[in-house]
């Protein structure tokens, strides 16, 4: 048997009478493996303290207290009884340490959804956060502290491990928190000894690492890959690899314009509802509301583009953008936790051409139309862009190439109680936010955001 | 303390505790090596600090503190083995000294190093390949259960422990041997 094989025998106390000996007698004669035995015998007692410690945290979540040194209480009784107290109380809080994970140190105008608590200062057990705004710092039990910027998503796994599903974080590893991991949806870095950065582009399926000081291991468990990062490099990962950076993350640029073409909507785009009572309209707004028990408080809107002279065959893709603005009308509770919303198109008008006022029963109806897409929105949120980016929509696009199109954008979702919240985007007259808007791509856009 | 002698140094009872709670990895991996077993080696390290405060008085200075407690320790350990008696696998009284001579090199920091380096290395492995490196400090017989539990025999489990260990010891090294280069060592 080899000699490294017969220490590692000999220190997990597998090794027998005569392995001993022979090992024994190997030890007198060779420095090198004298040094070996020395070098594995402290691995073993690091190995050990290692076992003591998870198997610490282990019962600290059941509760049970657990002796995590080896020096006994009773024996140092006889030493001195200020020195009992003051190991009694190491003991003690080592050993009874609650089932935390982490403490959320501070927040700078955080709001959250989670089911942990958020209050600065609470005790965090394993669980997910989701920062939607602001900045908060959590501070693993193991001393890694990570700062983390909204809008992101963190696990906390254990005082050890966290996993960053999107956003991003700087984490700073102290000495004691040294093999702290971070986990993102692709890969996870092993920290080192020092301070990184990681971001998460949830949509992109992207993530990338970035050492500010100190080293980290970054790997990729599909690939197998690892790199070592250290002084300023950095490292993006995707679904099929890594890249090495000699440096600092090239600065962030914006989704190029390049190859895009945008049209606002004409002026006039309006809504309807079910009872034509003018009084539940608003000239800034563009409604999308299904109620029950029958239509009278429905809301459909309706927008128009003037494509003339405008060629969109020269075109890969094109999308329709809908930003949405809050106006608390109705009740976000009373609606699905998910909303779906329908665009249909037709060429032409989408109104009354003799200026007369737009009526509910005489505007283009959804089975007069195309439907060319829907997208969701969750209920609890008031703003953002929407939209649709469809091969529907470029075909009809196509289809009407010249002219006038319009389009209808309908709630297909009930609300679940009356009072529902009436969704409301902003039209063309909106004083902040922009109107509909209809842009097109020479790639599809998912490429060009990448750029 | 009941010793006559006047106390030699200015150092407190926090200051014992202080110093022994930031020696004990680095005494406990340095009685390892000449013990066969960790029970032995608890033993000794509590019978250790006894002595250790005992005569802490005689302690000039914070900085001797480590290579006194080895001396102590050392002590502790040659004795725990002769009581052993030859029923024991024990290494022989001469290995032992040259072990003894040679363990007391490793210092504090080195000790530090080594598990920053341990924990990144452990880290790389597989849960169940970690567990089963932790699994001989987790109470007796835990790599037999993990060994009905796999399917395996306990002989292979053994095996398959030894070869992670070398890997494991490989990775800490090399962890090292960067980080000494690292630093400029």
């Amino acid at each position: 048997m080899e000699s490294d094989q017969l220490i590692h025998r000999y220190l997990i106390g597998e090794a027998t009478a005569e392995e001993v000996a022979a090992l024994d007698g190997l030890l007198a004669a060779d420095p090198e493996l004298r040094r070996k035995l020395i070098f594995e015998a402290g691995t073993d007692a690091r190995l050990r303290e290692i076992a003591l410690e998870r198997v610490a945290d282990e019962s600290a979540e059941k509760m049970a207290p657990v002796k995590v040194s080896f020096l006994s209480p009773v024996s140092l009784l006889s030493i001195a009884a200020g020195v009992v107290a003051f190991l009694g109380a190491y003991l003690w809080t080592a050993s009874l340490k609650p089932e935390v994970v982490a403490t959320l140190v501070s927040s700078e105008g955080a709001s959250w959804e989670s089911s942990l608590p958020t209050l600065p200062g609470s005790k965090l057990t394993a669980g997910s956060l989701n920062l939607t705004s602001g900045m908060a710092t959590i501070r693993f039990r193991s001393g890694a502290e990570v700062v983390l910027e909204a809008p992101a998503n963190l696990v906390l796994e254990t005082p050890m491990r966290g996993k960053l599903l999107a956003g991003a974080a700087v984490i700073d590893v102290p000495d004691e928190a040294i093999g702290f991991i971070m986990e993102t949806p692709d890969s996870y870095a092993v920290d080192h000894g020092t301070r990184f950065a990681v971001s998460v582009d949830e949509k992109e399926s992207h993530s990338a690492f970035e050492v500010l000081e100190g080293e980290i291991s970054v790997h990729h468990p599909v690939t197998g890959e690892e790199v070592r990062l250290s002084g300023r490099q950095s490292s993006t990962v995707s679904g099929d690899g890594m890249v090495k950076i000699d440096g600092p993350l090239p600065e962030k640029t914006l989704a190029s314009t390049k190859g895009r073409v945008r049209i606002d909507a004409s002026p006039g785009a309006f809504s309807v509802v079910g009872n034509n009572e003018v009084e539940y309209l608003h000239s800034d707004f563009l409604m999308a509301k299904k109620s029950l028990p029958n239509e009278a408080f429905d809301r459909r809107s309706l927008f128009t583009f003037d494509l003339t002279g405008f060629d969109p065959d020269r075109y890969a893709s094109a999308g329709i953008l809908l930003n949405l603005v809050p106006t608390g009308i109705g009740y976000a509770a009373h609606l699905p936790v998910v909303n779906r919303f329908q665009i249909y198109g037709r060429a032409g008008e989408a109104g009354p051409v003799d200026g007369s006022l737009p009526r509910w029963e005489t505007v283009a109806k959804p089975e007069e139309c195309e439907l060319l897409g829907t997208f969701e929105i969750p209920r609890s949120q008031k703003r953002g862009t929407f939209g649709i980016e469809t091969p529907e929509l470029m075909a009809f696009l196509k289809a009407h190439p010249t002219g006038r199109v319009s389009f209808l954008l309908v709630r297909e979702t009930l609300e679940l109680e009356r009072g529902g919240l009436v969704h409301t985007f902003a039209s063309d007259s909106h004083p902040a936010s922009s109107g509909p808007v209809l842009e097109f791509y020479q790639k599809p856009k998912s490429d060009h955001d990448t750029e | 303390m009941e010793d006559s002698e006047q106390p030699r140094n200015q150092l407190s009872e926090g200051d014992f505790m202080r110093l022994l709670m930031k020696h004990e990895p680095a005494l406990r991996a340095f009685s390892r090596s000449l013990l066969p077993d960790w029970n032995l080696v608890d033993e000794v390290i509590q019978e250790a600090s006894l002595t250790l405060w005992e005569k802490f008085g005689q302690l000039e200075s914070e900085s001797g503190f480590l290579p006194w407690a080895k001396v102590v320790v050392r002590f502790k350990c040659l004795s725990a083995i002769r009581d052993l008696g030859r029923d024991r696998h024990v290494f022989s009284e001469g290995v032992l000294e040259l072990l003894a001579d040679e363990a007391a090199e490793m210092d504090v920091e080195d000790h530090a190093q080594a598990m920053r380096a341990l924990r990144v290395c452990l880290a790389k492995f597989s849960n169940p390949h970690q567990e089963l490196l932790l699994a001989p400090y987790s109470g007796d017989g835990r790599v037999r259960d993990l060994a009905i539990k796999s399917g395996k025999s306990a002989n292979a489990l053994y095996k398959l422990l030894g070869r992670l260990r070398e890997k494991l010891s490989g990775c800490v090294h090399e962890s090292i041997a960067r980080e000494g280069l690292a630093n400029g060592i």
